[in-house]
């Protein structure tokens, strides 16, 4: 809202009293002056053929000069927010497309989300002054739409920026009620287009790479070893050689190129076994590119440490057996009568036994009794089938549990309190838990059968899951995997912290925290009794496929020319930049005489 | 001030002709120049004098 725009009835009040003015001055005579000739007689003649209806029009047109001059200076001052034919309180809703794809840089040297807004703004522009817009954007970001002035929607639109997280479409409150819809988008992942609405497209086919599958994982043959599995995926119209580049700490590199197909993806495998403990950047470097978000990736290459295994057992040589060969442990094994908390131990393995009290330690169990800090133990239940697992656990990584048999098992009962924390993660026939683990300060995987009863430890398997045990149980277990956009970490209260140091804004949510991540990048969410690494990358191919759009391409410059508006000028300043003319003119005419 | 040269003008060019077409003599002058001076010169101007 403009401070010096003023009600139409008071801007015509004011107009009508400069008009006044103006021809009161006109009308004013002054008295007439009085000078000494000899004759009169060619003064006489003179009057009586000067002609006054030539005279009268001159003085009509010198007084609609000053009139029009007067009233452009205060309709240019008084800015009156007038209707214009037609107009009248018409309804605009603009949906603006802030999808990530919209990030992408333009030929021009801008973005597709420069020239939305741009053209957001021409839109706005354009309409008469009592106009309503409504803006919504397909991210929804503006939670609670509705109409507002031209200056409001302006604001708003300031406000709006690229997002992530979800998937782009027209909200249906742009659907509703006879008004106009324009929706600005590049076309590439926006859905939901009403029929009605007028789709104008940003849309600039450009060159782009991006990283869309990153992840580094120990070598299920050795877990000291670890391998970074990176996928490439080439969206622009030529084959291009793409360079994919793995950093680690202390700026170790690993570079190689590969040559990937138009519209394709290349998958490598690479070790970084070579590089130090910590955060690994994965990085596609190509001449050109478009997008930014996917050309980085990162994750975290866990810790490789010697890991103290404590076994509480009254005699279980199969799983002592493949304790002891697992590469990176140190065991002690003890009788159930011999334990005793102890500080030098990083995991537990309890067989058949339970302590009374809640190790500090992470723990792994197998049938164990009967104890509070415990599942609920129920009937005992005989020949057992597996019915499901879930294999995207990290405990069940690389395994397959299609052959295990369990010839006797105890039905189990989760706490009905803190569910969220229990994973049932291998089931019998009838939805009963054979393997959960709890999700929490220390973590444990508890197992509903004795490996004596089961063919579990004659499995080839059993000691790739018992390196995965440990790794999930005892590490610092890779990062917490997130994408752009809201992220919810499994931290309660946490403060989140972004690989620079500062802080971001965290919102604590029942069992968990919310925060927005807008790059990529390893955030690290820090509560009082928990410390989550959460690697934030976009890894969608769906984003980094930037020309899948059914739009036809704008040029870029195109857009811009449209964009830009006929006259550059504000109205009211033309107003009164036309008053100037006017005033010029009307000083030119009084030179000639044609006015008076 | 034009328009008042002009119909002084058109004045003078119609005593002029009003004298010439009944045979008279038109002389003008300015009151700056003293009569007998004037006539003096007109006459003179018709070589009614020397």
């Amino acid at each position: 809202m403009n401070l010096l725009s003023a009600a139409p009835l008071w801007a015509a009040i004011a107009a009508l009293a400069t008009v006044l003015v103006v021809t009161a001055l006109y009308l004013l005579k002054p008295p007439p002056r009085r000078m000494l000739v000899p004759s009169s007689l060619i003064w006489d003649r003179v009057l009586r053929q000067s002609h006054h209806s030539s005279d009268r029009l001159r003085w009509w047109l010198s007084l609609l000069l000053a009139a029009v001059i007067a009233v452009s200076i205060v309709a240019a001052v008084t800015r009156p927010q007038l209707t214009g034919a037609g107009e009248a309180a018409d309804r605009l809703v603009l949906v603006l497309d802030n999808s990530p794809t919209l990030a992408t840089r333009t030929t021009d040297g801008a973005t597709r989300w420069s020239h939305a807004l741009a053209k957001a703004r021409a839109r706005i522009a354009a309409r008469g002054p009592t106009t309503q817009v409504m803006l919504v954007d397909s991210m929804r970001r503006i939670a609670t739409p509705g109409f507002e002035d031209r200056d409001a929607a302006l604001e708003r639109l300031q406000q709006l920026h690229v997002a992530y997280g979800g998937t782009p479409r027209v909200p249906d409150i742009a659907r509703a009620g006879e008004v106009e819809i324009v929706v600005i988008s590049d076309g590439v992942q926006i859905t939901g287009v009403p029929k009605s609405a007028r789709l104008e497209s940003v849309f600039e086919p450009v060159e782009n790479a991006g990283i869309t599958a990153f992840e580094v994982r120990p070598l299920p043959a050795d877990p000291r070893r670890y391998q970074a599995f990176v996928e490439v995926s080439n969206a622009g119209g030529a084959d291009r050689s793409i360079e994919i580049a793995i950093a680690g700490v202390g700026g170790r590199r690993i570079a190689r190129t590969v040559n990937v197909p138009a519209g394709g993806a290349r998958a490598q495998l690479i070790d970084v076994s070579s590089l130090e403990a910590g955060p690994v950047r994965a990085s596609v470097t190509m001449p050109g590119d478009g997008l930014e978000a996917d050309d980085v990736a990162y994750a975290l290459l866990p810790m490789r440490r010697v890991v103290r295994v404590g076994l509480v057992s009254k005699g279980n040589p199969y799983l002592e057996k493949s304790l002891r060969a697992q590469p990176r442990v140190r065991l002690t094994a003890m009788s159930p009568q011999r334990f005793a908390e102890r500080r030098d131990i990083d995991v537990w393995v309890f067989d058949r036994f339970a302590p009374r009290t809640r190790p500090g330690a992470p723990a792994l169990l197998f049938r164990p009794n009967s104890v509070s800090w415990l599942p609920t133990l129920g009937k005992e239940i005989a020949d057992v089938t597996v019915a499901a697992w879930d294999g995207a656990h990290p405990l069940l990584e690389n395994l397959s549990l299609r052959d295990l048999l369990v010839e006797r098992a105890v039905s189990t009962r989760l706490a009905s309190g803190a569910p969220e924390r229990d994973v049932v993660l291998v089931s019998a026939r009838g939805d009963v838990p054979l393997m959960v683990a709890h999700e929490g300060a220390a973590r444990r995987v508890s197992f509903a059968f004795g490996l004596e009863d089961s063919n579990f430890a004659l499995h080839a398997e059993f000691p790739i899951f018992l390196g995965n045990a440990l790794d999930w149980l005892a590490d610092e277990h890779g990062a917490f995997a997130a994408g752009l956009g809201f992220v919810e970490v499994p931290v309660a209260k946490a403060r989140v912290v972004a690989p620079d140091g500062t802080e971001l804004p965290a919102q604590a949510i029942p069992g968990g925290t919310l925060f927005e991540v807008t790059e990529p990048g390893l955030f690290t969410a820090v509560s009082a009794s928990q410390r989550l690494r959460v690697a934030a990358n976009l890894l969608d191919r769906r984003v980094t496929d930037v020309n899948r759009s059914p739009l036809a391409p704008v040029q870029s410059a195109a857009l811009e020319s449209a964009q830009a508006p006929l006259f550059p000028l504000d109205p009211w300043a033309a107003l009164l930049l036309a008053s100037a003319l006017l005033l010029v003119f009307e000083w030119w005419t009084w030179n000639r005489r044609a006015t008076v | 001030m034009k328009a008042y040269h002009d119909t002084f003008l058109r004045y003078c060019a119609e005593i002029e002709a009003f004298c010439r077409s009944h045979g008279w003599g038109y002389l003008r002058t300015t009151t700056a120049m003293p009569f007998e001076d004037l006539m003096l010169k007109a006459l003179r101007e018709q070589g009614l004098l020397r």
